[in-house]
Parts: structure tokens; sequence; C-alpha cells
């Protein structure tokens, strides 16, 4: 692989994080479900919790300069160990992926072609992807910066236009649900759109050296917060009670757009940014997968190279490209995966609901914390070791 | 008609990758790859014939919510 450390530059990363996070604020319907008025307050606490994760993430990159998160687990844990671990994470990349995939083909499905076989969405679909890939992972994470400027104007824009018609009294009562409630929307918003940016890991390799993670992860997490605060606050003022009811608050909420008759139908500016931050995710999470799934794979993987930055060693799997070597059948396995995730669009809001908080609660944040004391306990039994 | 297309989808990936492993030699590569073809075309045929496929996120569902008894409560 052509990519060479210092292809992605810590704006770069601030600004991809933001891309990726916005594609879920963009559907924050789920949200709204859970905690109601007081929706907008799970920004607030969401970051907040989600800043731990952020810390575990940058003590353990620090520790291990330069490497993804295969490696780390293969440095951490040993050979065998340390894949059972990848593996895992693997299988949390994959799912993520054919996941929002599958939630991409159910909204154009559903709101853009209904006569459109939903196969045939999520293949082009992951065709985009792929294709996204193939042109090179640092080039994307460039366009991030455009894709960005467009996906924060047109939530300022729509925010904008819709405020004649806003209602603030929809906001009361405020904060008068019961607390369970609070901590499952604080916990889904960790989880669900923050804690997703462990697939960022998997991209450090290709980091500028010596760079400090945390600035770029907090500050694109706080830009986050801020966006998903002002999408949900303008999805409650405007649609009230409705917001808890239909599955895309953000896309009715635009909907009410209206400027003298002639400036109408923005939902489809909306559903077009949707698609493109949803592209965008997708093939960051594609990436992590088919990387992964390429360095369990090879003989002898890239942190056993002699020098930084030579990925083709023997063994490894060789490729003048700038894509990982299994990026066509890791998309494909995606997409037959976003098939039969789930039967219905219930049984995968019934699942993000209840169930996928603690899922990713697993991959975000029990398997790092784990890895950081063992490395952490390592370290200091190797450092015993010296003195004696 | 849908299992041809997955057919002809798989040998287009093949013909993407294989020559250029086949050319260099790449036989540990090679074996791996086509075991991973193989078994992503087994998945895409059995998909592709509206077999039902069990989902492992359901089966992760399941894990969470009935043996941990890890989960919310509907809202």
């Amino acid at each position: 692989m052509k990519l060479e450390q210092g292809s992605i530059s810590t704006k770069d990363l601030m600004i991809g994080i933001i891309c990726f996070i916005q594609a879920t604020v963009l559907r924050s319907g789920y949200i709204v479900g859970i905690t109601r008025q007081d929706s907008w307050a799970m920004a607030v606490t969401g970051f907040l919790f989600s800043l731990p994760l952020v810390f575990i993430y940058a003590a353990l990159l620090k520790k291990h300069p330069g490497k993804n998160l295969i490696e780390i687990d293969d440095i951490i844990f040993g050979p065998v160990l340390g894949k059972i671990i990848s593996v895992l994470y693997l299988f949390f990349f994959a799912s993520l992926a054919a996941l929002n995939a599958r939630d991409l083909g159910n909204f154009v499905a559903d709101y853009m072609m209904p006569e459109t076989p939903i196969t045939v969405i999520i293949l082009i679909f992951m065709i985009g992807c792929v294709y996204t890939l193939c042109k090179g992972i640092e080039n994307l994470m460039h366009l991030s910066a455009i894709l960005a400027i467009l996906s924060i104007g047109a939530i300022v824009i729509n925010f904008i236009l819709v405020l004649r018609d806003i209602q603030p009294w929809f906001l009361k009562p405020l904060f008068q649900l019961e607390p369970m409630r609070y901590v499952q929307g604080t916990v889904s918003v960790v989880t669900v759109p923050m804690g997703e940016i462990l697939a960022f890991t998997m991209l450090m390799p290709l980091l500028e050296k010596d760079t400090k993670i945390v600035k770029p992860m907090v500050l694109g997490l706080l830009f986050s917060a801020v966006t998903i605060g002002i999408v949900i606050l303008r999805d409650i003022v405007t649609l009230g009670p409705l917001a808890e009811i239909v599955s895309l608050p953000s896309f009715e909420s635009v909907r009410y757009v209206s400027i003298s008759g002639i400036l109408t139908r923005m939902e489809s500016v909306y559903a077009v940014v949707l698609v493109i931050l949803f592209l965008f995710k997708v093939s960051i999470l594609l990436y992590a997968f088919a990387l992964g799934l390429t360095e369990i794979l090879s003989r002898n993987p890239r942190h056993s190279a002699d020098s930084e930055g030579q990925s083709c060693k023997a063994g490894y799997f060789k490729s003048q490209k700038s894509h990982p070597p299994l990026l066509f059948i890791c998309a494909a396995l995606i997409y037959f995966y976003s098939l039969f995730v789930f039967e219905s669009v219930m049984e995968n809001v019934n699942w993000g609901a209840t169930t996928a908080p603690f899922f990713a609660l697993t991959f975000e944040f029990l398997l790092p914390v784990v890895s950081l004391l063992v490395a952490f306990l390592r370290g200091n039994g190797r450092a015993k070791e010296v003195q004696s | 008609m849908n299992l041809l297309l997955v057919c002809i989808a798989f040998i287009c990936i093949a013909a993407l990758e294989v020559p250029y492993m086949v050319k260099n030699k790449q036989w540990y590569s090679l074996t791996v790859y086509s075991v991973l073809l193989v078994s992503v075309f087994v998945l895409g045929a059995l998909v592709a014939s509206g077999i039902k496929v069990p989902s492992p996120i359901k089966a992760a569902q399941a894990f969470y919510k009935d043996i941990l008894g890890l989960s919310f409560k509907s809202p």
C-alpha cells in the first residue's frame, strides 16, 4: 500500500470526526423517542461522558505511536489473544457498517425512491464506498472539510428558514422525566454517534508523526455535540410532540420550510447531505474492517516491519494500490450482511433503543480499558524487571 | 437470476485481484483470498436464493438481553 505516515493532518482528523458523527445526527429520532423534549440536553451530557472514551483511546495510541488498533492488540495481548480481540473489533466495525448501510437503504427506499428495491440502493451505495476508498482514504479525509461545510451549512440554513415556525413552549416541561430515561439517552448518545469514533484508531498510522490525538478528537466531538444540540432543538421546537412519533424528525422539520411558496421541498437538500455523510461514515468503517482483516490474515503484519511506513514484507498482502487488498471482498460481505442484519425497520429501531448501547459499550469502552490496563501492568512489570 | 448476478459479481472481483497475486507468486495471499472469496460467495448465494441467514446482530441482541440482562426498556 502506498499510504504513508503524514498523509492525514490533525485538522483532517477533527473534521473527519465531525462528518462521521453528522451522519447519525441527522437521524436523531431515536434520542427524541427516549428523552422527548429534553433530548437537546443529551448532547451536553453525551459529550461530557464521551470524554473518558477519548482519553482512553488517546492513552492507548500514545503508548503505541504509529500503530492502529489491531497492531496494538497484538502487542498488548500477544499473537493469539490479540487476534481474538481484534476479530471482536472487526465484528463491531462490520456490524456498524452493515447497520448504517441498511439505515441508508431504508431511508432512500422509504422517502426518496419507494419503488426501487433496497438491494439495488445498498448495492449502488456500496459501490460508491468502494470507489471512494479505491481513490484513497487520505483523499476522503481531505474532502471531509467540504462535507463538513456542506452539512453544517445545511443545518444552519435549515434552522434559519424554520425560525418562523418554531414554538418554544414545546420545550416544556423541562427535566420532568424519570431519571432512567436521561441515563438511557446519555448512554445512547455516548455509544451510538460519539463512541463510534473508535474506527478512527485504524487511521492513526496515517497521521503525522508526534501528533497529539486528544485535541482533534475532543474538538471534533465538541463541534458534533453542538450540532446535535442544535438539530434536536430545532426538531423539538418545530414538531413538538410529533417529534417522538415520526421516524426522522429532522427530515419532517425541514419539510416545514416554505418561503413565499417558492423555496420549498428543502428536505431534498437534507436527503442529499445525509446520503453523502453516510457514504463518508460507511467508507471509514469499511476501511477499518478491510484493513483490520488484512492485518489479521497477514503472515508478517505491518508492525514487524524494519522501518516505519514499510508495508510490503514477505507474506503480507502486497498491493500497489492505496486501498486495503481485501477491500472488494469486505465490501461484498458488508453488502450481504446489511441485507439480512434485520428483517424490518422496527427490529432495527428496537435494537438501537434497547441493546445497541450495551453492545457498543463493550467495544468502545470495556475492551479499550482492559487493553490499557494490561498495557500498563505489563509496562510496570517490565520496569521492575529492568530495575532488578 | 439473482444467483447469476452474484456469480458474475464475484468473477469480476476475482478478476480484479487474483491475476496480480498469481503474477507476483503470492501463494499464501492467494490461498487466503480464495478461502475468503468462496466464503463470502456462499453467503451471497444463500442471500440471493432467498434462504434465511441468521443475523449475528440478533444473536448479540439475544446474548445481551436474555443472558446478560443488559438492555434498556423500549421507550
